[in-house]
């Protein structure tokens, strides 16, 4: 039992806040960039990643380990229609302007790049309690990030917090833009580098070691590749 | 031991020139608007040292205000933001400026894009009311900048004296077109090579203009048509361009031929965009965008020509063999 708490915290910490998946490993900026406007809009987009990711790590670690790859991807997807569409109905129907305000992003998100990562790397290679708590630790360095990145743009962007004028704080629009995002972005990214120079120094290789697919699995992700191979084989 | 000097890195004096000819600027801002141009310019100044300062700290860096880096930033946004803007728009811009435009690069000749246009174009894309609103007595407080790019009749009631001498709306710094003319005389004495690229900014700008006019007059030289083309010449930020942009040393290339075709690129980027944009003035996104896409521009056409010319001197020795 201590072993397992060991091994979930020692995740956290490396997947959730040494190499977070925003600020190191780079991955699902986009909605973080353009629609993590305000806490309400974060706060949406973290429910909705959390449901997606956890379910996607499980199913996959249960399921789809023999799965070829190709149809691996075609699964995730499934999954993520599965999450996304009930929850944006939820959305347009008790709070549209949250629904509005995500816009294209929140139906985007039934392909994301993290689940699509996370699953590929960890959650087919390893059983499914290892999967989960590898979801929750990504979950919580995604989240974290996200919220923050929405606190920082509403103060600043809007000159409000959870919709409440905030005094003296006239708001930049500039903030509120995709690129007022990325800015946003980019300065944690300084900060929490700075962190691990200063904290942890031993870590930086973590940090500069990103995460890459083999050229070989990226060929044998693509269903031309499965195809040519399969009529190679017939013939 | 004269040989020792042959080896000693000559300082570059382009910025410090530049702080002394903002001066010229500031008097005559002081004298068209006030004492507040005096007080919005000496905030925007002192903000950008104190950035840089804690810039330099935050990457270890030694901080030098003999490079004048920081006045020249500050001195510049003040001038080109409205005179009656309030005092935490220029303060806002530097810190743009400095902490995500040059720090981050490491140092002055490091940066890809110009600070002080990055700034200003962030504020004018959170704050254009404050940006591009003017009070003059003059003309009712539109600027010609926006009466042309609206096509409003308001250009012919500007006096073209008016005009010349900046008693008009505008930028605080930048709506006298005699002392920007006289900046662009102290550029070509003190650095003749930057006033290449301000030469060729000028008539790209200059061609642009005739056209335009050309395109919205019946008779191009009717006094009217003439009258449009030098407000054109006058207006906006064309003339802060060509004095202050296209030249700065950190930015420019450094052969005469890469300079006129870096003028050049300046002047179309910021014609098209000036037609295209909602502000009424785009020169600074015009500069940001001339940045960006100039190195592979660069590499694109003189990587052609050399490839021309290659292939030119192989020619004749295969046809002699």
């Amino acid at each position: 039992m201590s072993q397992q708490k060991a091994s979930l915290k020692k995740m956290i910490r490396l997947g959730g806040f040494i190499r977070n998946p925003v600020l190191v490993q780079v991955i699902g900026i986009c909605p973080v960039a353009a629609a993590a406007t305000s806490v309400l809009n974060a706060l949406a987009l973290s429910v909705v990643f959390s449901l997606s990711l956890i379910l996607c790590e499980v199913f996959a670690s249960l399921f789809l380990k023999k799965v070829p790859r190709w149809v691996r991807m075609g699964i995730y997807s499934v999954i993520g229609i599965i999450v996304v569409f009930p929850v944006m109905y939820v959305f347009e129907k008790y709070s549209f302007a949250t629904f509005s305000s995500l816009g294209i992003y929140l139906p985007l998100m039934v392909m994301s790049s993290l689940n699509c990562v996370h699953c590929e790397k960890y959650a087919v290679k390893h059983s499914v309690k290892l999967s989960f708590f590898d979801a929750i630790a990504s979950l919580l360095g995604y989240c974290s990030i996200l919220l923050a990145v929405g606190l920082i743009r509403e103060v600043l962007g809007s000159g409000k917090i959870l919709g409440i004028d905030i005094p003296f704080i006239d708001g930049l629009s500039g903030l509120l833009m995709p690129f007022g995002g990325l800015f946003v972005i980019g300065i944690l990214s300084a900060a929490h580098k700075a962190q691990i120079i200063k904290r942890q120094p031993s870590k930086l290789h973590e940090i500069e070691s990103r995460f890459t697919l083999d050229e070989s699995d990226d060929k044998e992700a693509t269903l031309t590749y499965a195809i040519r191979n399969r009529f190679k084989k017939n013939s | 031991m004269p040989g020792l000097h042959k080896h000693r890195k000559k300082k570059s004096t382009y910025y410090p020139d530049m702080c002394f000819a903002m001066l010229v600027l500031l008097t005559v801002s002081v004298a068209l608007n006030g004492t507040v141009a005096l007080m919005n310019f000496a905030v925007s100044v002192i903000s950008a040292v104190a950035f840089d300062y804690i810039g330099c700290k935050i990457i270890k860096h030694k901080f030098k205000i003999k490079n004048c880096h920081a006045l020249f930033i500050g001195g510049l946004t003040a001038l080109m933001l409205p005179a009656t803007v309030p005092l935490w728009v220029p303060v806002v811009s530097c810190a743009f400026s400095i902490f995500l435009v040059k720090t981050p690069f490491g140092s002055l000749n490091h940066a890809p894009f110009s600070s002080v246009a990055a700034g200003v174009a962030f504020m004018s894309i959170c704050k254009p009311d404050l940006i591009f609103s003017y009070t003059s007595a003059e003309v009712g407080g539109a600027s010609i900048a926006q009466s042309l790019s609206q096509g409003t009749p308001i250009v012919t009631a500007v006096d073209l004296i008016n005009a010349f001498i900046g008693a008009v709306p505008g930028p605080s710094g930048m709506t006298c077109a005699v002392a920007m003319l006289g900046l662009l005389a102290v550029v070509l004495i003190r650095h003749p090579k930057s006033f290449i690229n301000s030469l060729s900014f000028l008539l790209t700008c200059f061609v642009g203009a005739v056209i335009l006019t050309a395109i919205s007059a019946d008779n191009l030289f009717s006094p009217n048509a003439l009258r449009i083309i030098c407000l054109r010449m006058c207006s906006g930020f064309t003339l802060c361009i060509a004095v202050f942009f296209v030249t700065e040393e950190a930015l420019s290339p450094k052969k005469n031929l890469h300079r006129i075709f870096y003028g050049v690129m300046m002047g179309v980027v910021y014609i098209i965009l000036n037609q295209v944009s909602s502000y009424e003035d785009a020169g600074s996104f015009a500069v940001l965008l001339t940045n960006a896409f100039w190195p592979a521009a660069e590499k694109y056409i003189f990587k052609a020509k050399k490839k021309k010319a290659e292939v030119n001197t192989v020619e004749p020795t295969e046809s002699l063999t």
